[in-house]
């Protein structure tokens, strides 16, 4: 392994939020029963035309300018031309020679490595396929075909990177990076299980040091994050034992099967057709003016990098937590919101991503939401503050709760009964009674022995079955014996 | 330059057509005179290549979101259907 | 006079008299139909008349290629057939809209594709000049309703001179306005930069009629043009100050001798009667806008027709085992012959890059040269006249479409009058506007309809059989 290097490009396709699809007024929504979100447009229906979506390209020229790209101000869209009973026009409106963003360039966080450049080639604006459902085990037994086109239509958008990523973990890292700031500009939901971010990978190996490069694979079939990374781990060791028994990798598609955690050749690129593209009649070309294409730019939100930067020098945070808590939007907008009600942003941090984080995690993979409203975070840390609970009952027993039902902080506490005692008089006659109970410790105290402090207090707590505000205790225990 | 029988037959296959060998014959004939004109005429010619007649620009729709046609019409003129899809013979990856 | 015969603004001007109703009118072309059988319609789908506007109670019958929602709709190919479309073009929504009555759906070649009216699949449809004669294509059969006096109007695409050669051939008016005039939403195309919604009637005022009711902007149709319409016939015309482009030389060399003749003598008359000032340009560019056109519209075909595969619509063929063989015996079973060649002829100019830009590019550049020197033409003239066809229907190695596609490659208005008859078929003379220009046209137009006179030249020349 040490002798080769990994050169990795990826491509990835993802689906626009628009409500409706690219070229008709057909809505957008996932699941709907198949079938019922077409119409003569998206179903290629003889003599139906296409109708751009203003918003599918804003929404293309964001994600270029998110991902630092030029912006072509001369643009148009050409028709590919391919079989494949899932596309209706047995085109797809697509743009092969005017893309319209190129040239840009993603930062990605690597850790102690600090950070690491990856082009980007292009991102260009074309319409989704429809859905083929096959019946049988896989496409190979499968004995006929079920064709939905509810799906067809809906605006995608595709990002390719030149070939610049080196290693399976760079290509997570990236991809992670990539949806992350899709997000951010709200273009995507970017959900990988839904198909509304798909990957494909290409990977070549070519001996360290050399500046050529080798045969490539086209790796399909990656449907997550843990898909990218373990395919393309395998892929190089794949490629890498080709190589080392002095035989040639084959230019082929390969497709990852999960279960197996192999990739299996599909069919060889030889035999890729050619797509006969040219300008598609049917829509006019796009003149994007700079000062539109300004305006986009000033539309668009902070984006991670910089957010990151903000929170740690507007928060004094350290770099891992300011990583962390940007790493999505929903984070980074949530530590903001609780940091206005709870001015500590570490303190803050530290639950976020420590308890909170734990929680979150325990829940779906691509959840990014943090299903708490800021304003409960606030409060139980404000309960902590004020003494009304402490910090374990907090995290053991409250934060639990407010995941579980969503039931208010100060409500818990009632509910459960779990107020800590902080009124004197009621405490004085426990801690009467316990000292009176305890004489040898309390000798021992007086004796000059302080840590058996914290057995009084524990006492005290016991007998208030945990209730005491056990500062206050404390404090009281010290008053009385010095008396 | 000659396109030949046989490259006629690719060409059918790049656009999912069965020929037969006479049309294949026929259709090479056709090409080639077609061809032959176009090489007469055409070749040389430096000008700038006219992609779009229409000199409309930036023709956009605002993203509303309208009504689709009811499932039965999507489907009525399918020759075969099965639970609310176009059914097809299975698919083989070439 | 009998109504079925009459021109639209006869019938319109009739019935504000009061001597016929739009029940009446219908039912007269119906009659028609059925009295002289010249193959023109398809399908008949009539409905009466929808109701008030410009062209109340005006039978219209449209090219098979026009969608019209719950009426199989074929674009003369089999392997549409059976195809009910579950929607409707722009368009006869615009017809009904103003009162028209939809008769049917007229023949024409497969797709579209070919100018030959003799390669329609479906059905032979006869010259009304004469049987057994071809009426031209591809709008063979809308051209042959309007000259037989089955319909007053028709509206068919046109991508080369679809309407503007059959206009020629069986003498009525046929007219295509500036590219995305008329919205192209619902109808059937095989080649969209080319195609231009056309029009066809008996006089230029019922063209005007027509187009005041159909163009516009179509939020479906990106190509459409916005803004104000121009004022298409109604300002009278200066008829003597036009400027007309003529170019004897290419016309000699590319039309039949009696049919350069008659153009001739057609524009030495309006230079006389007219006034109309002649300017000799340079049109040495014909043939090779012949092939530039041919080319893009096998490479547009090649794609717009993919979309016929058997799956969600259409023709299928029975007992495919796998998509390869359905999606190939389909096609194969489904298009006819010369579908296939120009299938075939598209493929081969996109196929690989070679051929891309050997062919399909240099098809553009030649689009771009033809475009401009039209462009610079305007300098000098402000219409252009030409014959519309090489020929009268007939045999002959002139492509049809030679002196009418020019003005699709450009995207320009372009009309076709009957001119006179050349061994006892009509032939048309041509006027080309430029972009924008269908006002200047059509009042050109007029002028020149009642110069030449048709309806007397024909009592004179012959009546059609
Ligand atoms: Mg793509
Ligand atoms: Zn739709």
């Amino acid at each position: 392994m040490h002798d080769f290097e990994a050169v990795i490009g990826l491509e990835i396709h993802v689906e626009l939020s628009t409500a409706s699809k690219i070229f008709c007024s057909c809505p957008t929504t996932f699941g709907a029963e198949v079938n019922t979100q077409c119409c003569p447009v998206c179903l290629g229906l003889p003599g139906s035309l296409p109708a751009m979506n203003r918003k599918a390209v804003e929404y293309t020229v964001k994600t270029g300018l998110a991902l630092n790209c030029r912006i072509a101000q001369h643009t148009w869209f050409d028709r590919k031309n391919y079989f494949y009973p899932d596309l209706p026009k047995a085109y797809q409106v697509s743009q092969q020679d005017a893309p319209l963003c190129t040239g840009g360039c993603l930062e990605i966080p690597m850790g102690e490595k600090g950070t690491k450049k990856v082009g980007i080639n292009r991102v260009h604006l074309e319409e989704e396929v429809g859905k083929s459902l096959h019946a049988g085990e896989t496409i190979i037994d499968a004995v006929y075909s079920l064709l939905d086109y509810n799906r067809a239509g809906i605006p995608l958008i595709e990002i390719v990177t030149e070939p610049d990523i080196r290693s399976a973990e760079e290509a997570q890292v990236f991809l992670e990076s990539l949806r992350n700031i899709v997000r951010y500009i709200e273009v995507s939901d970017c959900k990988m299980q839904e198909g509304s971010l798909r990957c494909d990978a290409n990977i070549s190996l070519r001996p360290k040091g050399s500046t050529v490069f080798g045969t490539k694979t086209e790796i399909k079939n990656l449907n997550s994050f843990r898909a990218v990374r373990r395919a393309l781990e395998y892929e190089i060791k794949r490629q890498a034992g080709v190589l080392k028994d002095g035989l040639a990798v084959e230019a082929e598609t390969r497709h990852w099967d999960e279960q197996k955690g192999i990739t299996i050749a599909m069919r060889s690129k030889e035999h890729a057709s050619y797509y006969r593209c040219f300008a598609d009649p049917n829509l006019v070309p796009l003149d994007l003016a700079a000062e539109w294409i300004g305006q986009m730019e000033a539309e668009l939100p902070e984006l991670p990098g910089a957010r990151r930067q903000r929170f740690i020098d507007g928060y004094g945070l350290p770099e891992y937590d300011a990583q962390v808590l940007t790493s999505s939007k929903e984070m980074a907008d949530f530590f903001e919101e609780v940091v206005k009600g709870y001015n500590d942003p570490k303190t803050v941090s530290n639950w976020i991503m420590t308890d909170i984080l734990r929680h979150v995690k325990d829940q779906d993979e691509e959840t990014e939401g943090i299903p708490l409203a800021p304003a409960s975070l606030v409060e139980l840390l404000q309960l902590i503050e004020q003494g009304t609970i402490n910090r374990n009952q907090a995290k053991e027993i409250v934060l639990p709760e407010m995941f579980e039902d969503g039931k208010s902080p100060r409500q818990i506490v009632k509910e459960k009964g779990l107020e800590q005692i902080s009124d004197t008089s009621q405490l004085e006659g426990v801690i009467a009674s316990v000292l009176e109970a305890n004489p040898d410790v309390v000798q021992d105290y007086l004796g000059g022995r302080e840590k058996v402090m914290g057995f009084l207090v524990g006492q005290v707590l016991k007998e208030t079955k945990g209730k005491a505000n056990p500062r206050l205790v404390n404090e009281m225990i010290r008053e009385k014996l010095k008396q | 330059m000659s396109v030949t029988k046989q490259e006629i037959k690719r060409l059918g296959e790049m656009i999912y057509l069965d020929l037969t060998d006479g049309e294949s014959v026929r259709f090479a004939d056709l090409l080639n005179l077609v061809l032959k004109k176009a090489d007469d005429l055409l070749s040389g010619l430096k000008d700038k290549p006219l992609r779009h007649i229409s000199q409309l620009r930036n023709r956009m729709r605002e993203d509303g979101v309208g009504i689709p046609l009811p499932k039965e019409k999507v489907l009525a003129n399918a020759a075969e259907t099965q639970d609310g899809c176009f059914r097809v013979p299975r698919i083989l990856e070439d | 006079m009998t109504i079925a015969g009459m021109s639209v603004v006869e019938i319109l001007e009739g019935q504000q008299r009061g001597e016929f109703t739009p029940e009446e009118v219908l039912r007269a072309h119906l009659d028609r139909i059925e009295a002289e059988d010249v193959g023109a319609f398809l399908r008949l789908c009539p409905k009466g008349s929808p109701g008030k506007g410009l062209l109340q109670g005006v039978p219209v019958a449209l090219g098979d290629e026009v969608c019209t929602e719950g009426v199989e709709t074929t674009a003369g190919s089999r392997i549409l057939s059976g195809f009910v479309p579950p929607y409707q073009a722009t368009l006869v929504g615009k017809l009904e809209g103003a009162g028209a009555a939809v008769v049917g759906k007229t023949n024409l070649t497969e797709f579209g594709l070919s100018f030959a009216m003799e390669d329609a699949l479906f059905q032979r449809t006869q010259n009304p000049w004469r049987s057994g004669t071809t009426p031209g294509g591809a709008a063979g059969g809308a051209a042959a309703a309007v000259a037989a006096g089955q319909a007053p109007a028709a509206v068919a695409s046109d991508t080369g001179g679809d309407v503007r050669i059959p206009a020629s051939f069986c003498g009525v008016v046929g007219f295509t306005p500036t590219y995305g005039r008329i919205s192209r939403y619902g109808v059937i195309q095989h080649a969209p930069s080319l195609t231009q919604v056309g029009l066809l009637a008996q006089k230029v005022r019922d063209i005007a009629l027509l187009l005041k009711v159909l163009a516009g902007e179509d939020p479906q149709d990106a190509t459409t043009l916005p803004g104000e319409l121009p004022d298409f016939l109604e300002k009278p015309g200066e008829p003597g100050s036009w400027r007309i482009g003529i170019a004897p030389e290419a016309y000699r060399s590319c039309a039949g001798g009696d049919v350069y003749q008659a153009t001739e003598e057609l524009w030495q008359r309006a230079a006389e009667e007219l006034g109309w000032q002649l300017v000799e340009v340079d049109m040495s560019w014909l043939d090779l806008a012949q092939v530039a056109r041919r080319l893009i519209a096998a490479a547009e075909s090649s794609s717009s027709l993919g979309r016929y595969d058997g799956v969600r619509y259409g023709y299928r063929a029975k007992d495919a085992q796998d998509m390869r063989e359905l999606f190939s015996r389909t096609r194969a079973e489904g298009f006819g012959e010369g579908v296939k060649g120009e299938m075939l002829l598209g493929t081969y100019i996109l196929g690989d890059q070679a051929h891309y830009e050997a062919y399909y590019l240099q098809a553009l550049r030649a689009r771009n040269l033809v475009y401009k020197s039209i462009k610079d033409l305007w300098q000098q003239v402000d219409l252009i006249l030409t014959p519309t066809t090489p020929r009268p229907a007939g045999e002959g190695e002139t492509p049809l479409e030679i002196f009418t596609g020019p003005s699709n490659l450009g995207g320009l208005p372009a009309i076709s009058l009957p001119c006179r008859l050349v061994g006892g078929l009509p032939v048309g003379v041509q006027l080309i506007a430029p972009a924008g220009e269908e006002g200047r046209l059509l009042r050109a137009a007029h002028v020149l309809e009642k110069m030449i006179d048709f309806a007397s030249s024909r009592n004179g020349g012959g009546q059609r059989a």
